[in-house]
């Protein structure tokens, strides 16, 4: 799934990736896959979030098969001063 | 607890109407109205975007996470997302305690948490339409070289 600009990028808010070995896939990997097959999404993934499952991932969690992931912008924040 | 975000104007009167208040000597209101003015350019608006599901339920632990550590009473959250109008409310967080320094503090790190942790994304609209993380990005980027 992606959202805000991303979707916008992408022109949608879903995308289909293909991997031969889901077993050892992690959300690092994803991330780089995304960047190598999406170019305009590319510069952007340096500094993407992810959830898995709707939980905030880090790089190093594997991804299994029927998990739901999205990539997400850092989200917009607000300053208090 | 109430926690809604949804596509239609709020208000502070409906935040406070769902606080539990049995028992408490304070109510404390924080609204996020939007600014005229982003980054300064002009804008007539903000869109708002949320992941559905996702944003509730982290906005659900950091009220309950309030609830625990500030030991207030009850807390509403209500956030509205599509296009809102410069000078209309986006956020409203209300909280009820038995004293007035937990329910403070307590609203003070309920908004914080949201704004920083929350999928909730945000688009000026106005001289230059552009998402705000994008503008930020590109700001970064700018220092860096």
């Amino acid at each position: 799934m992606l959202f805000a600009q991303y979707r916008e990028i992408a022109r949608t808010g879903e995308i289909l990736l293909e991997f031969n070995d889901e077993e050892s896939l992690t959300v690092g990997e994803l991330r780089k896959t995304i960047g190598r097959q999406n170019g305009a999404l590319s510069p952007h993934m340096g500094s993407a979030l992810f959830a898995v499952n709707e939980e905030i991932a880090a790089d190093d969690m594997r991804i299994k098969n029927g998990d739901v992931v999205a990539a997400m912008p850092p989200v917009s924040g607000g300053r208090c001063s | 607890m109430f926690i809604e975000i949804r596509n239609s104007p709020i208000s502070e009167e409906e935040a406070l109407a769902k606080l539990e208040k049995g028992g408490c000597g304070s109510t404390v209101l924080f609204s996020g109205i939007v600014r005229p003015e982003e980054g300064g350019r002009r804008i007539s608006a903000l869109h708002y975007e949320h992941y559905p599901g996702m944003a509730e339920r982290m906005i659900t632990v950091i009220v309950t996470d309030a609830m625990k550590n500030f030991r207030i009473s009850d807390a509403a959250v209500i956030h509205r997302t599509g296009d809102v109008p410069a000078g209309e409310i986006s956020v409203v967080v209300a909280v009820s305690s038995e004293r007035r320094k937990e329910g403070f503090r307590a609203c003070e790190e309920i908004i914080d948490r949201l704004k920083t942790t929350v999928p909730i994304w945000k688009k000026e609209i106005g001289e230059v339409t552009q998402w705000q993380s994008e503008r930020l990005q590109q700001r970064e980027e700018r220092k860096q070289k």
